[in-house]
């Protein structure tokens, strides 16, 4: 089939019919033109046929073993039969045999049955020799595909999980499975077959299967019924569509690897499944199921049929707003199900129990342990009474405890305890008096010892319409005791006093090697400096430390850090450990820290004279 | 009744208990009722002046008092000349693991750093100028150097020798290194560039994260990591004694957050190195080094998660089964706060009332009986003898004095009925309910 055009043409210009018995055929060959024999499809070759009688099994290898001329004719009758042009092989059938068996191991590596199946009964109809080999080649085949077949599907059966066996229909036979419930015609019940339409843990779920399909048939219905562009029907808009999406592949793709039938085949059933997956996306919606399918667009290649798959889905939109509200509503063990694959569902729920509330209490009640009931393999159970319960808080305090006390029974954290889970404004209305919060926070207390909800939920109810007055304690105390801990307290702050007194050396030690009298050289004459300093002698402050200090003795009393720093440089000190020297000097006079280090170095005016000479 | 109070301190009090915070200065006037742990806490503050290394746990309930205990160490350390640092535990910082979380809390110890001069931590480069002013002084006197002569480029290398003698005396791990850092930053000080000495510094905060980076700033191969931390730790301790400190002070609180690790082959990782700094000091390895590490009851006897749970350790920190609640023993590394009695509460506002009049000079209209009725009051409201805690009791108090002194006609009885108890503990109240991974 593939290059038909091409070889018609050439057929052309040598004035021959373009039919299989009239063809030339081309060799790769210049030389040696094959000469078209009268009254036969064989034409023969010129140069004449290398002769090859294979004796014993004949393997896809023995085309490395043979002759150099052998290999040369068998590439140009390959060739050639590609072309539909055959060639006399002058009794050497084993080239047509070889032919065969490289097709049928291409046949296994993955390219379709159907085009060995046709050369084979091809080649048997020229070279009637070959008809029992190329049977047996075709069946073996088939046999090794069908092994393999049936493998596969026990594989995906095993993965899966499924229990076809039991029900007598595969995987995805929806169809099969569904005929009697949903009285499926034999038509359309093979159609939904072929759409092997993959499962999902919502259409697991049968009754939300039926009513996708269901929907899915009506829609089907609609589109047929439906004039697209005022003249076309669906079928015609569908066809021509394809047509352009084959020819946008076809010039997309390698032209040797396209197969026009595969093609359609899957785009039409892709757009098949994907307006089931649509039906499903509206039942999802009408069953509160917030995840949905992605569409995928198949006919994306050209415009016209990205523009006719938007025109169906806005049909099937229309359809679909139609029909959703005829969609039967969830059993409450489908709805069950629905819970358990949808967490967070019951939000939705509880919000239409509150936005429906109506001075109800009990009945808002009753629907919250329903839904809870629902949702009892939910993560989130707790999250159920602790919502509904903060709901109830503002319309009656009692229902509203219960709900509490039944979230903290499922919920596996630590209790809240109720002056923190409800906020302040609820408080005031739930625990009007003080005896009422003591009640609560008793029955909290036993509750997270003894988890018993039924004996919480009965006290509860009998206490805290009418709470008991409370019992003051009074609280004693002992006069000697007291005395005893005054003296004790005294006893402590002197201790602590002591070790806070400062100490008569504040510095720390030198190093044991640093206490060594120094050489006259190292040491600078301090008394230079403290006789002529401003501060009082009672600090044994070094020169450097004096030169620093002046520096302060402005009226804010205060040094840009990058001025000390400067200062400090040019002395030969590190900074730190000259503010730390100071600071560490005059600790015992003041019991506080001279300079403090902000945006700038800062001494406060108080310290300041403390620290002057009287 | 107030024992010579000064008046900065009565302030201090005042307002920073009002805040629900301990008080900078003045916290001994407030120790009601904790007499025979501060004792116990004095001695070991001698014991480790005196070349001893110590741990102690300080265990006791949510608001029972830990931080003020750990806060009253911290003053009396700072005061005997030790060198304190703080930091808590938490998701992010323990004391083992190999994702940097160990080398964070070090990092965190390091940047808290306080000596009396410089209270609110950050004393680091403060210690390291005082050691290397050491140095210089020695290296010049070894060589007769005048002192302005020493700094000069000509004698760094004698400067550098000396710090490598110095510290390869201190050192046991990684000496070299911290050698060659510190070379740094008095090179980096020396040429007025801040860059180096900051470099230098993040280095021995334990803040490079790759060798390389830290082979590129300075010079070095190592870095300090999560498994080297402690050794440089205990480098440290010996630097800071050598400079003339007590000792090296660490206080951990927090360490509900070891408790809550969450899978227990971590978790019992850090038991691990609680039990090798244990060893430690209580081996003698190491000296002048005191752990103080607070936690709840649960925190250190839960079977499963606690450090109970770490059979080594359970059998150190095991109570001392003759005690007790009469015949206490602080001697041993578990301190257990006890809750205050109805007497020491009494005693302890009685002291706060004056107190709080001492720093306004007044005289608040509040009898005893007056007290004693606030008290009862407090006692009997819901949920007292679950959540009241002495910060709370304490806050309460001291607002009705403030409201009291400012309104002196107002109804007392109407003020105390006002009161509510309400549970501020952090929500992880039940941690046995932490899920195990």
């Amino acid at each position: 089939m593939k290059n038909n055009k091409k070889q018609i043409s050439l057929f052309e210009e040598q004035n021959v019919e373009p039919n299989n018995s009239k063809k030339n055929p081309k060799s790769s060959s210049a030389s040696h033109p094959p000469n078209k024999q009268k009254d036969s499809i064989l034409i023969k070759y010129g140069p004449g046929v290398p002769a090859w009688k294979h004796k014993g099994v004949l393997d896809i290898e023995v085309l490395d073993k043979i002759e150099w001329e052998q290999r040369e004719f068998y590439e140009i009758f390959k060739e050639n039969f590609d072309k539909g042009i055959f060639l006399e092989l002058e009794g050497s059938d084993t080239y047509a045999l070889t032919f065969l068996l490289e097709l049928a191991t291409e046949c296994l590596k993955g390219s379709d049955f159907a085009t060995l199946q046709n050369s084979t009964a091809q080649i048997g109809k020229l070279y009637p020799n070959t008809v029992m080999m190329g049977n047996m080649i075709c069946s073996e085949v088939m046999d090794v595909l069908n092994a393999r077949a049936s493998k596969e599907d026990r594989n995906s059966r095993r993965q899966g999980g499924f229990r076809d066996y039991d029900y007598g229909y595969s995987n995805y036979e929806w169809g099969t499975r569904f005929k009697k419930k949903l009285k499926l015609n034999p038509q359309q019940a093979r159609h939904l077959d072929y759409l092997d339409y993959p499962i999902n843990a919502f259409f697991e779920i049968e009754a939300c299967a039926l009513e996708t399909i269901r929907l899915y048939f009506t829609a089907m219905q609609g589109l047929s019924r439906t004039t697209f562009y005022e003249k076309f029907t669906y079928e015609d808009v569908l066809e021509t569509v394809l047509g352009e999406h084959l020819e946008a592949v076809r010039e997309e793709l390698e032209w040797d690897y396209f197969d026009e039938n595969y093609e359609s085949e899957f785009v039409l059933k892709e757009f098949s499944i994907n307006i089931l997956r649509f039906c499903e996306n509206a039942v999802r919606e009408h069953y509160g199921h917030k995840r949905k399918l992605n569409l995928e667009m198949v006919f994306s290649r050209t415009d016209r049929g990205a523009q006719f798959e938007d025109d169906v889905y806005f049909v099937l939109q229309k359809i679909a707003e139609r029909l959703v509200p005829e969609i039967k509503p969830p059993d409450l063990q489908t709805d069950t199900k629905l819970y358990e694959i949808n967490p967070t569902r019951w939000k939705a729920k509880l919000e239409k129990f509150i936005a429906d509330y109506q001075d109800d209490p009990n009945l808002f009640h009753d629907r919250v342990l329903t839904l809870a009931a629902m949702n009892k393999k939910s993560r989130t159970l707790e999250k159920i009474y602790f919502d509904a319960s903060k709901f109830m808080a503002r319309q009656n305090s009692l229902v509203a405890l219960d709900l509490y006390f039944r979230g903290f029974y499922f919920d596996r954290r630590p209790i809240n305890y109720p002056d923190k889970f409800f906020g302040k404004a609820l408080q005031k209305k739930l625990f009007p008096t003080p005896e009422h919060l003591y009640i609560v926070l008793n029955l909290v207390l036993d509750f997270v010892r003894d988890k018993n909800l039924d004996k919480a939920l009965t006290v509860l109810s009998e206490h805290y319409t009418k709470p008991p007055s409370l019992p003051k304690k009074k609280i004693r105390l002992d006069s000697e005791q007291i005395r005893q801990v005054q003296e004790e307290h005294s006893g402590t702050v002197r201790l602590l006093n002591e070790y806070l007194a400062d100490e008569e050396e504040a510095a720390p030690p030198p190093m044991p090697a640093a206490r060594k009298p120094k050489s006259p050289k190292a040491k600078p004459a301090p008394k230079d400096g403290a006789t002529r300093s401003i501060f009082s002698e009672a600090i044994a402050f070094t020169p450097v430390q004096i030169k620093a200090l002046e520096l302060f003795s402005q009226p804010d009393l205060s040094v840009a850090q990058s001025d000390l720093q400067a200062f400090a440089k040019s002395e030969g000190v590190f900074l730190n450990r000259l503010i730390d020297g100071i600071n560490d000097l005059c600790y015992e006079i003041l019991d506080d820290i001279l300079i403090e280090e902000e945006e700038a170095y800062t001494i406060l005016p108080d310290h300041y004279q403390k620290i002057l000479a009287k | 009744m107030i024992d010579g109070i000064k008046p900065k301190e009565a302030t201090s009090i005042i307002n920073s208990l009002i805040g629900g915070v301990v008080p900078k200065i003045g916290v001994q006037h407030i120790t009601v009722g904790r007499s025979e742990e501060i004792k116990a806490v004095v001695a070991a503050l001698e014991d480790v002046k005196n070349g001893h290394s110590m741990v102690k746990f300080w265990i006791g309930d949510y608001g029972s008092g830990k931080s003020f205990m750990l806060h009253l160490l911290n003053t009396v350390a700072l005061k005997q000349k030790f060198v304190v640092a703080n930091a808590d535990f938490t998701p992010d910082n323990r004391l083992y693991s190999n994702d940097g979380k160990a080398v964070a809390l070090y990092s965190a110890i390091m940047d808290n750093i306080a000596i009396q001069t410089k209270p609110e931590g950050g004393a680091l480069p403060v210690l390291l100028e005082k050691w290397i002013e050491q140095i210089i002084e020695k290296t010049a006197d070894d060589h007769d150097i005048p002192l302005a002569d020493i700094r000069d480029e000509r004698n760094w290398n004698l400067v550098q020798k000396q710090i490598l003698k110095t510290v390869n005396e201190i050192t046991e791990v990684g000496g070299f290194d911290f050698a060659a850092v510190v070379m740094k930053y008095y090179e980096g000080y020396m040429k007025d560039d801040e860059q180096l000495r900051r470099n230098a510094l993040r280095w021995l905060k334990g803040e490079y994260r790759t060798k390389s980076e830290a082979r590129q700033d300075l010079g070095v191969r190592e870095i300090i990591h999560d498994t080297n931390y402690y050794d440089m730790l205990k480098n440290f301790c010996k630097l800071f004694v050598s400079i003339g400190y007590s000792g090296f002070m660490i206080n951990l609180d927090e360490a509900v957050n070891l408790y809550k690790i969450s899978t227990s082959p971590m978790r019992e990782k850090n038991y691990e190195k609680i039990m090798t700094i244990y060893n430690d000091c209580f081996q003698g390895k190491v000296a002048n080094l005191y752990f103080n590490i607070a936690g709840t009851k649960e925190v250190l006897e839960n079977e499963r998660r606690g450090l109970f749970s770490y059979k080594a350790l359970k059998s150190r920190l095991e109570t001392n089964r003759f005690e007790t609640a009469e015949a206490r023993d602080y001697a041993q590394p578990v301190i257990r706060l006890m809750p205050l009695d109805h007497n020491e509460i009494f005693v302890l506002l009685k002291k706060l009332k004056a107190i709080f009049d001492f720093h306004y000079k007044s005289e608040t209209n509040i009898s005893d009986r007056e007290i004693q009725g606030f008290m009862e009051e407090l006692f009997n409201k819901p949920g007292a003898a679950e959540f009241l805690t002495p910060r709370e009791l304490i806050r309460d108090f001291l607002n009705i004095l403030n409201i009291v002194r400012q309104n002196p006609m107002v109804d007392k009885v109407k003020l105390f009925g006002d009161l509510v108890v309400s549970d501020e503990r952090p929500k992880e109240t039940s941690l046995d309910s932490i899920e195990e991974l």
